[in-house]
Formats: structure tokens, sequence, C-alpha cells
């Protein structure tokens, strides 16, 4: 149910804040058992800020985004915890809301643009009667009123508006029709926006094109965004804040240059210092051994111990909570200090060799 | 070993299709020496598989010449037309596509062995496949001997297309888009293993990949060739082409790239295009095939004529009528 009447469970929460989500886990029920695949994820979502959530294939960044908007397939369940969605007076727990509030909560307060979804538009439907139709399903507007938004924000997504609004989806590249996506998913102005790997199988001078798209478009709209790549570049690129994600856990959390120039993970390191950059001069890269864990049936303690160079005992016994590491900066790692030391050191070493300073 | 080990010479792929010809290769020539790794890099459709193809002669183009050590490979007899099949391999772009998938790891191994008579008996069969896999990284080798493709992970299938194409020893391989799809954290250690073949034994490279980083951190003894809706437009020593291009498009893919460093992508300078829109094979524009989207254009000539890939300096060509000195842009971009 939804606590959007004044309910006293309404915990107190920042100004700003516009989504708390708070311990929650989400399992797929497959042959061999249950998928663990979101375990008491937590972190808030500020007004107008954007979160990147990294983390490598199968770790939990769709599952997790899915939740979000409560469009999981029927095997998933969410297991426990809470999703604090406020937008001025309005307050509701997203896990509590039914079929009609969420229908009003989709779009409206929250839209999401799926991975992949550039090749699933309807085939039949040109661009203006496919925002139409989105419309539509949540408010009473005419097709003059749908076209004209449409049309601006086709513009604000540097697209053609004449041309685009009246075009079949088979008429648009793969980049277009992902700018086509982000117009749609903001007809109902919601206040957040989720995106999927936006800009994985593009092209790097199209990924250019959408990376900018979405840079100025939350400038000038002001909402909250939270994006899902697999790729550390992006993230490095448009996040305020990143989020690592390993084996169905926020495993550290914090503003894009602490995590870039201080991690305190070593899996988030490891990531980091994976990917090469294009200027400048060589740089040796390092490589995380082994693969990520079985998610029926995870290791004890810290899920990324079998891969760990920093591991101890107690990482095979106690699965770490999240430590304060830095301001607004959090890790599950127990030895994150000796981790940041490490690394620290061995990364500054490099960049001022590279002439990075 | 400066030795060319593979030519392509004035090469060109026309395809037809619904009966309307366009070339996916047009005129491109390109040697890879012994021992040497050439990376190709570019858009989505430049043409990048298909060179790929020619050169390990699963495609014969329409027109130009492949030689193998000098010897033109589509007038080869049998006998050398044998030898060179062994000696050159590709990993495919797909590698759930290329393996069979009622074979089980050493079912896959064991095949190209056998055909080529390289193992005299099962004893000697077994220790080969155990090296391979050692070679690899497949290990402990007990748990992926028996195990089929699906049983493996996306880097896993990769290392097992690597391990056959190693089966037959091969002087040259062509890797196509080899760690594209596998996460960032295998990435580097199949980097590492392709890049150990190369040092330990000698093997040369045709690496094919969109991705100008991993280009970069693979062949940087080597040289890099940047395609554009087939044709070649630059191609240098892996530092020349990354810290010095000249082509106008190869400085807007390099610009264009994010850099996995918050400091360094926020404050790169980019180059802006004129055009978004790709060119399509069958209407390539007349002259350069970059000019609609070029910002160095100049009208009337870059229109007119197709710029011929020139030396800038040594060992560094370009195809663009501007960056070789030919006309002087009237605006040089900033
Ligand atoms: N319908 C399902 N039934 C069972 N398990 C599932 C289902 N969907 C996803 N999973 C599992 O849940 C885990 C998380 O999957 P998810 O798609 O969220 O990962 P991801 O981080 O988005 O990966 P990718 O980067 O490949 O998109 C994976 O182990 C996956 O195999
Ligand atoms: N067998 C074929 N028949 C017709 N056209 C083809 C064939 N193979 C490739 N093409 C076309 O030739 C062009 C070049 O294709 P190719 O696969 O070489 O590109 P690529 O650079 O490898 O692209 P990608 O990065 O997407 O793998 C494309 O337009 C493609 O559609
Ligand atoms: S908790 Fe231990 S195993 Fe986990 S990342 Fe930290 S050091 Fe490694
Ligand atoms: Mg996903
Ligand atoms: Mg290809």
């Amino acid at each position: 149910m939804p606590v959007s009447n004044g309910k006293s469970s309404w915990p107190e929460l920042a100004n700003d804040v516009v989504l708390s989500v708070r311990d929650l886990s989400v399992d797929y029920q497959a042959r061999r058992g249950l998928v663990k695949a979101a375990r008491n994820v937590s972190f808030d979502l500020h007004r107008g800020e954007s979160i990147a959530l990294v983390g490598e294939s199968g770790c939990g960044k769709t599952t997790l985004g899915l939740a979000l908007v409560r469009l999981l397939v029927k095997q998933a369940t969410i297991r426990n915890g809470q999703m604090l969605y406020q937008r001025g007076e309005k307050k509701m727990d997203v896990v509590e809301l039914g079929q009609e509030e969420l229908r009003q909560y989709r779009w409206a307060e929250c839209a999401m643009v799926f991975q992949g979804a550039q090749n699933a538009f309807n085939p039949v439907l040109r661009i203006r009667d496919q925002m139409y139709d989105t419309v539509k399903a949540h408010q009473d507007s005419s097709k003059e009123e749908v076209r004209k938004r449409g049309m601006d924000l086709l513009r604000m997504v540097q697209l053609e508006p004449q041309r685009v609004i009246d075009a079949y989806p088979h008429e648009l590249s793969g980049g277009m029709r992902q700018r086509v996506l982000i117009a749609m998913s903001l007809l109902l102005n919601p206040q957040i926006l989720i995106l999927d790997e936006p800009t994985t199988a593009l092209d790097v001078i199209t990924q250019r094109t959408i990376i900018e798209v979405l840079r100025r478009l939350k400038e000038e709209l002001g909402f909250a965004m939270i994006f899902i790549t697999h790729d550390l570049s992006v993230a490095a690129e448009l996040a305020d804040r990143v989020a690592t994600m390993y084996a169905g856990r926020i495993i550290e959390l914090g503003p894009v240059n602490e995590i870039f120039y201080r991690p305190a993970h070593p899996y988030s390191a490891g990531l980091i210092h994976a990917v090469p950059t294009v200027t400048g001069a060589y740089e040796e890269l390092t490589s995380i051994e082994g693969s990520p864990p079985d998610l029926i049936d995870p290791p004890p303690g810290c899920k990324f111990h079998p891969r760990c160079g920093f591991a101890t005992e107690v990482c095979r016994v106690d699965e770490p909570e999240g430590y304060g590491v830095g301001a607004n900066h959090q890790a599950a790692c127990h030895h994150w200090q000796t981790v940041r030391a490490t690394l620290t050191e061995q990364r500054s070493q490099q960049r001022a060799e590279r002439g990075l300073a | 070993m400066t030795a060319p080990i593979l030519e392509l010479d004035n090469v060109t792929q026309i395809f037809r299709v619904h009966n309307r010809p366009m070339a996916a290769v047009d005129g491109v020539s390109l040697t890879v020496n012994e021992g040497e790794t050439v990376c190709l890099v570019g858009e989505s459709g430049c043409g990048k598989t298909t060179m790929g193809k020619i050169a390990c002669g699963l495609r014969q183009p329409t027109y130009g010449r492949v030689l193998f050590r000098g010897q033109d490979i589509w007038k080869m007899d049998k006998k050398a037309w044998t030898e060179y099949r062994q000696a050159v391999q590709i990993i495919h772009q797909d590698p759930y596509a290329s393996l069979n998938p009622v074979q089980t790891v050493s079912q896959i191994l064991s095949a190209p062995l056998q055909r080529h008579g390289l193992v005299k008996n099962r004893a000697q069969m077994r220790d080969r496949i155990y090296e391979l896999l050692l070679t690899v990284d497949l290990t402990p080798v007990e748990d992926f001997y028996d195990k089929f493709p699906h049983q493996l992970s996306g880097g896993q299938r990769q290392r097992l297309s690597v391990a056959r194409a190693l089966t037959v020893n091969p002087s040259f391989i062509v890797a196509d888009e080899s760690v594209s799809m596998v996460d960032v954290s295998i990435r580097v250690s199949l980097l590492r293993m392709l890049g150990n073949l190369r040092d330990r034994l000698g093997v040369a490279f045709l690496f094919i990949t969109h991705d100008l980083a991993i280009a970069k951190y693979f062949a940087w003894q080597g040289r890099i060739g940047v395609m554009y809706v087939g044709r070649m437009v630059e191609m240098g020593s892996t530092p020349q082409v990354v810290n010095h291009p000249e082509h106008p498009y190869t400085r807007a893919l390099l610009s264009a790239v994010p850099e996995a460093d918050p400091e360094l992508t926020r404050h790169k300078e980019r180059v802006s295009l004129r055009s978004q829109d790709i060119p399509s094979l069958f209407n390539l524009p007349i002259g350069c095939a970059f000019h609609p989207r070029c910002p160095l254009f100049v009208e009337g000539t870059c229109d007119r004529v197709e710029p011929a890939l020139l030396p800038v300096e040594d060992g560094h060509t370009v195809a663009c009528h501007v960056a070789t000195g030919q006309v002087v842009a009237r605006e040089r971009a900033a």
C-alpha cells in the first residue's frame, strides 16, 4: 500500500532526495535454485544528480533498474526493502504500489530506457504515433499537444523534428532511434530517468552525441539520472557519483573523482586499472583473475574474496558492510585502508609518469 | 624479421545486395610483416571483417592480389595452399557461431590436429591439447577437457577459439573483435595471452577492433590502419596515429572516445563534424568520401578528387588533401 496519505511510517528524508532505496533484495526463481540478483541494495538519489551503476555482466544492474520501475519478470520477487519516492507533497513507497498507481509512477515520475530497446520499436507506427500512444496511456492530451511536446524534445536530442516525427523506426539509424527513445522517455516530464546501457553497441561518434545530449538534457530539465553501463569511461564522463555492483550488491559508492582516483574497494580499483585510455603514453594494465561467483550459491564472506589479492581470513568468513571511507563515499571491504593506501600510491605514480598530473 | 608475411595488394571487394553493387573494401593495400601486429580500426560496416576474411583466404577479393610470403594465394598449387591455410588462422568475431555446440573442448581441439596429421597417437594428442589449454589459461585443464561450449563463459569461449587457432602452429592470426565481447576484468588477461603468443612464438597479428584504446594497448609496438567506408584513410605506427593523428576522421574518432579518467575526459578537446550521417556504401560521396562531414573540407577539391594515401612522415600515410598539403583549408578547425 502506498504511504502517500501521511502515514506515520514515512521516515525523515532530506529535502533533495527524490528516491531512497533501502535494503532492496530481488531474486529469480530458476531451476537450480534462487538467483540472488540484488542483495540489500541501499542508496539515495538526489534531485538533478546522475549516478552511474557499473559492474560486469550478470552482476545485477538491469535487475536493479527494472526493480526501480517495478517491471521485473514474473520469476522475480522483491524479497525485502523499500523504495521511497518523493516529489513535493507526493510521497510513496514504490515497493507497495498497486498496478494503477504504478502506471502513474512509470513515465510520469520515473521513466526507463531499456537495454537494447532501440531495436524494439513497433515497426508499423510512425514516431508521432508511438509518442501519442505513450502519453495517451497516462493523461488526456490532444494529438497536437503531444506532437508539439515531441518536436521540442526531438530538437533537444539534436534530431531534426520535422523529419523524424513522421518517420518510421526503420528509416532511422540505431543512434537516432536511441535519441528518439530518450526524447520519448521525457514526454511526461519525469523526475527520474533510468537508462540501461544507453551507449552500448553504438559507434564512438554516435556514442559521443548521446553523451552530449544526456548531459545537456539533464542540465536543462533538471531530472535525476541513473545510468547503467559496463563502460567505465562513460561513467567517468557523465556521472556525479558512481556505484559499483558486484554479485548483486553495491560494493562501493562515491563521487566520481573519489572512485576513480581514490578507490577503496579492490574490485572498483581493478575495473578502473583494467581500462586503457586513448590519450597519453602507453600504460600497463592490471587484470582481475578469476570470474564472478555463481549467484545461486555464492561464496561465504566477501563475495569478491576468491579473486582478491587483499583477502585474509576475515574476508572468507564475514561479509563486509559499507564503511564510510570519505565524504559521501562508502566501500564494503574489510581492508579498505590498506587497499586505498596501496593503490592510490601506485596510481598517482603512473599518472605522474604519463604526464597527467 | 621485416619480411612481409602477408600483403593485400590493392584489394577491392564488391558485394551485390538486391542486385546493386557496392564496394565493402575499395582499393586497399596492407602489408603485415613477420611477427608484426597491425590493427584495423573504424566504425561498424567500414570493412574490417571483410579485410580479415580476405587476408586469411576465406574470401577471394573481386580485384587485387593477396600474397603470402610473396606468393599469390589464389594462384597457389594444392601443397602451397594447404601450407598457407595452416599458417594463417582467424579467430572469428562471434565465438558462439564458430564453435560446434555438440563437440567437447577436447574434440574441438583434436579435429584440426588429426586433420593436419600433427599428432601421431592418442598420448601425443592428449599432451598437445593439455599444452594448448595451458597456453590459453583454461586451467585447471581437467575441468575444461570435457566441457561443451555452452558450459563456458564468454571469456573462456574466446580462449577456446584462440586455442583452436593455435592447434596448427600458425604464424599469422587474424583476431576479429576478439576481446570486444568480454568483460573488462577478463579482457586484460586475454590481451596479455595474445601478446605472449606474439612475443614468445613470434606470431604476426591482424587485430581488428572498433575500440581505439584497445588498439593502442595491444599494438603499441605495431601499426594502426584507420578505415572509413571501405577505404584506408590513415596508416602509421601506433604512437603516430594515436598521439599525432593527421586525418580529420581519425582526429574526430579519437576525440569522441570517452576516457576512463574523469578529469581527462571532461577536459578533452572535441572535434565537431559538419554532419553525423555515415554515407551509404551504395551512394558514396564523390571525391573524398568523408567530405560531407569533414571540418577541413575545401570546396572544389575535396568534393571532386579522391585523395591518395600519401606519406606525411616516415611510415605514416594519410588520404586527405589538406593533411598532406595538397590544398590549404580556408579556416583551420580548432
Ligand atoms: N529471468 C531470470 N531468471 C533467472 N535468472 C535471471 C533472470 N534474469 C536475470 N537472471 C540472472 O540474474 C543475474 C543478474 O542479471 P542482470 O541482467 O541484472 O545483470 P546485468 O548486470 O544487467 O548484466 P549485463 O551487463 O549482462 O546486462 C544474472 O546472474 C542473471 O543470470
Ligand atoms: N556477404 C556479404 N554480402 C553482402 N554484404 C556484405 C557481406 N559481408 C559484409 N557485407 C557488407 O559489407 C560492409 C562491410 O562489412 P564488414 O563486416 O566488413 O564491416 P566491419 O567493419 O567488420 O563492421 P563491424 O564493426 O560491424 O563488424 C557492410 O556494409 C556489410 O553490410
Ligand atoms: S573484503 Fe577482503 S576479499 Fe573483499 S575486497 Fe576487501 S580485501 Fe578483498
Ligand atoms: Mg543488463
Ligand atoms: Mg566486423
